[in-house]
């Protein structure tokens, strides 16, 4: 057990779609979403580059933990890739709250939680991000894991002798909570926990149903981590215990001093299947694009990643201008060697042009996506001030609702499967009025008794 | 100053969903050229042939340029593929005049040809679409519907122009399609069933759009001097310009206009003894309906934002003030992609020589011809003056 690291309160960010908010797009899956979760810690938490170290749970496709470097922009970037588990939570949470590593950065951290089951319809997919660094606020405790049989629940008495474990001051003064999560564990759980610390509440994830909390269990974990910590009055000891079939992991943490982001986990999640009730995506990776595609070389995709998914164009030191995508070449002054990166802002973009494409307009790619959403729009936006402008499809947003003017930010994407894996890049997605944030903020204090 | 270039013999197959394959279009085009000529060719004096196509669905890709020396009956002669998307063939015109004008050539065959309907609709949308920019463009989820449709949006936010304004040019061209027997569509449409057919890349619906299509054309060229010797009426070549551009659209200062229509009409007027003001008739690039409307400002037609008042005013119908497509246009003659650069110089001969029957702008002398490929990538304007007999 690592000694009593720090999690600040102010660092304890629920990421993008905290909890486990249905996905409503045909185009996310666990990497997006991953990468959603940390670009919204870093937008929160007013970090920016994100942490250089980044312990993973869940199951992403392909190589794409290896790529969230080239996603968050540091290539030298740290992550650990953690099995979808209660066991892995826990060995994330107890990593990120360890001290840093002296070679680099010792600050900010970040834990992301992804649900394996993302983009099932009868399953919604979520990613949970908890930024974490040294300094004030809410304590780890403690960390304790125990095994038992698949085929009958925990055993009551060492289950209580772990959340001791984790939490030490459990049975001391102050106000203490413990929270339960998965199906798998009965009920009298709560009951020998409340009565081996006199005093103790508990409380179980509301939204947990037989059948389906021990097969995810990581991404309610964190979302009741981030309630517990968030609800939670500054000194209260919380445990919060993650039952898999075959394991129980259980984290005990102190409240800390500064108020925590208000928020907390979603409603209860529901699956939301497309207009026809089809699944999001099941025949369009299998069967791959429905006849020849425009090809490009997954070697001249990976060398483009910079510009596509963190719009990195040049700079020009001779005259200051910005090309973008990056050409090698100033396209203001036509100077090759006063080039230098660029970075562009991934959100406040302002849309110049706009279409909807409908049916027979789309490129063969993208027959998939109009076949279960009808039509999407595309748009032409710009960077104010900057002189250059990207071609982006927007998400989430009824077709016709984008209009010229309007301001917008950018997601990381599915774009289009080729070659059996699928390509992602950046879509456009709406901001409100007032600026803020669009994804669907979670709901606080559902998670309450 | 150049040698001057004539044109002394065109052909034209019928545009359509035809039972032909690319060799017996081709064919047939470069037949009905030669056949075309007042006091006949041989074959052996042509020197050179210069063909457009893009290759629809792939039927060849390579050394698609032996085809026409094939079908021509002329196996031997040194020919050339010019492929710019929709452009080829304007390209292909503009090769063939450069040889006449260097001197080197004297009697060239330049052909166009496009089996579009051979393939299915996906690999058809697959080969149109990856003339414009993959990798930002069409990998967002556009092909040149959609790119024409994000600069018909910017037009009608930025200059005004009207959604009825860009039915008037389906309207107007469909009605001249009917008056062109080798026109793809024979059927008029109103300016209401043009709005309210259904949005394919809002704000263009379906009527807004050419039709996919096949075809070939064919042009022989000669120099001034030599074409005497084969007609009394030739069609005198008085400019030609050639220009492009960004593939990508994003990358472009301006979403208004097509910058390589300014660059090659400019290049096109800066040498020719005529101006605007004496251009009788204009063959525009109208792909898409807003195209049209481009076109009338970037070949300095009408000003910035004007163009819609000119059609909905009739002035760019048969007996306007400036006639534009009045054999249907790539909207309703239909654009078999390779073959519309040579296509529009068909209609141009018969308009100057007076032979266009139903459609025949009275006394039309100057005309001009303007080819894109693609979004703009690639632009040509070719000016033609009716010889003197």
């Amino acid at each position: 057990m690592t000694g009593p690291s720090i999690v600040s309160a102010e660092r304890v960010v629920p990421g993008w779609r905290a909890g486990t908010t249905p996905v409503e797009g045909p185009d996310e899956d666990a990497f997006t979403l991953a990468v959603a979760a940390l670009e919204r810690l870093a937008d929160r938490a007013g970090t920016d580059p994100l942490p250089s170290h980044l312990e993973l749970v869940g199951e992403l496709p392909g190589d794409a933990d290896a790529l969230l470097g080239e996603a968050l922009g540091d290539a030298a970037l740290d992550v650990r890739h953690h099995a979808a588990t209660a066991e892995g939570l826990g060995r994330a949470l107890v990593a990120a709250a360890g001290p840093g590593s002296p070679e680099r950065d010792p600050g900010h951290r970040a834990v992301v939680v992804v649900d394996v089951a993302a983009g099932r319809p009868e399953r919604a997919a979520a990613a949970v991000g908890l930024l974490v660094a040294p300094g004030d606020g809410a304590r780890i405790d403690g960390y304790a894991s125990r095994s038992h049989p698949a085929d009958r629940p925990p055993d009551a008495a060492r289950w209580v002798d772990a959340a001791g474990r984790a939490q030490p001051g459990l049975g001391g003064d102050g106000p203490r909570r413990a929270v339960l999560l998965a199906a798998a564990a009965p009920p009298v759980l709560l009951a020998e926990v409340e009565r081996a610390f006199p005093g103790v509440r508990t409380m179980v994830a509301p939204w947990i149903e037989p059948g389906t909390a021990g097969r995810h269990p990581a991404t309610r974990a964190a979302s009741v981590l981030v309630d517990a910590a968030a609800d939670g009055r500054p000194g209260e000891r919380v445990v919060v215990a993650a039952v898999d079939r075959e394991r129980t992991d259980l984290l005990g943490l102190t409240v800390g001093e500064t108020p925590l982001v208000p928020g907390g986990t979603a409603a209860a999640e529901r699956g939301r299947p497309t207009p026809d009730g089809r699944p999001f995506d099941s025949p369009v990776l299998g069967d791959g694009p429905r006849s020849e595609g425009a090809y490009v070389a997954r070697a001249r995709y990976l060398e483009n990643l910079p510009a596509r998914w963190r719009f990195v164009g040049e700079r020009c030191g001779a005259c200051g201008a910005t090309t973008f995508p990056p050409a090698g070449r100033c396209r203001a002054c036509g100077r090759a060697d006063a080039l230098g990166p660029r970075a562009l802002p991934r959100r406040g973009l302002v849309v110049d042009a706009a279409t909807t494409v409908g049916r027979g307009a789309q490129p063969t790619e993208f027959d998939g996506l109009v076949e279960r959403i009808g039509a999407y729009a595309v748009v032409l936006a710009g960077w104010p001030g900057e002189g250059v402008r990207v071609t982006l499809q927007v998400a989430d947003a009824e077709p016709g609702s984008v209009r010229i003017g309007d301001a917008v930010a950018t997601q990381l994407r599915r774009l289009y499967p080729l070659e059996g894996a699928w390509r992602y890049g950046r879509k456009a997605v709406l901001l409100p009025p007032d600026g803020a944030d669009v994804s669907r903020a979670p709901s606080a204090g559902s998670t309450g008794p | 100053m150049a040698r001057r270039v004539a044109v002394i013999g065109s052909g034209h197959t019928r545009f359509g969903v035809l039972p032909e394959g690319p060799r017996a279009l081709l064919r047939s085009a470069v037949d009905r050229a030669v056949g075309s000529v007042d006091r006949g060719v041989e074959r052996t004096a042509l020197e050179e042939g210069f063909l457009g196509t893009l290759g629809i669905a792939g039927w060849q890709l390579g050394n698609v340029s032996a085809v026409l020396a094939e079908e021509l009956g002329r196996t031997g002669l040194p020919v050339s593929h010019v492929e710019n998307a929709c452009a080829s063939a304007g390209f292909a015109l503009r090769a063939g005049i450069l040889a006449i004008e260097s001197g080197r050539r004297e009697l060239v065959v330049v052909a166009g040809v496009e089996k579009m309907t051979d393939a299915p609709s996906p690999r058809r949308r697959y080969w149109l679409g990856v003339s414009g920019d993959t990798e930002w463009e069409r990998l967002a989820g556009l092909t040149f519907a959609g790119v024409y449709g994000l600069l018909a949006s910017r037009h009608m936010h930025e200059l005004g122009t009207p959604p009825e304004a860009l039915a008037e040019v389906a309207v107007k061209n469909h009605a001249n399609a009917r008056l062109n027997p080798n026109a793809h569509f024979q059927k008029a449409v109103s300016r209401e069933e043009v709005l309210a057919s259904p949005r394919v890349a809002a704000p263009l619906g379906l009527l807004d759009c050419c039709p996919v299509t096949d075809g070939a054309a064919a042009v022989l060229l000669a120099s001034e001097e030599t074409a005497r010797r084969y007609t009394d009426r030739p069609i005198l070549v008085a400019g030609v310009g050639a220009a492009s551009d960004t593939l990508a659209v994003q990358e472009r200062a301006t979403l208004t206009g097509l910058p390589a229509t300014r660059r090659a009409a400019a290049e096109a007027f800066r040498d020719a003894p005529i101006g605007r003001d004496d251009i009788d008739l204009v063959e525009a690039h109208d792909c898409f309906t807003i195209a049209e409307l481009l076109a009338l400002e970037d070949l300095g037609f009408a000003a910035p934002g004007e163009a819609a008042q000119w059609t909905l005013s009739g002035a760019t119908r048969i007996g306007g003030r400036l006639p534009v497509n009045p054999d249907g246009g790539l909207k309703a003659k239909g654009h078999p992609i390779g073959a519309t650069g040579v296509s529009q110089v068909h209609e141009i001969v018969l308009q100057l020589r007076g032979e266009a029957g139903p459609r025949q702008v009275a006394g039309a002398r100057h005309a001009l011809a303007h080819n894109v490929g693609g979004s703009g990538a690639s632009a040509t304007v070719t000016l033609f003056s009716a010889g003197a007999g």
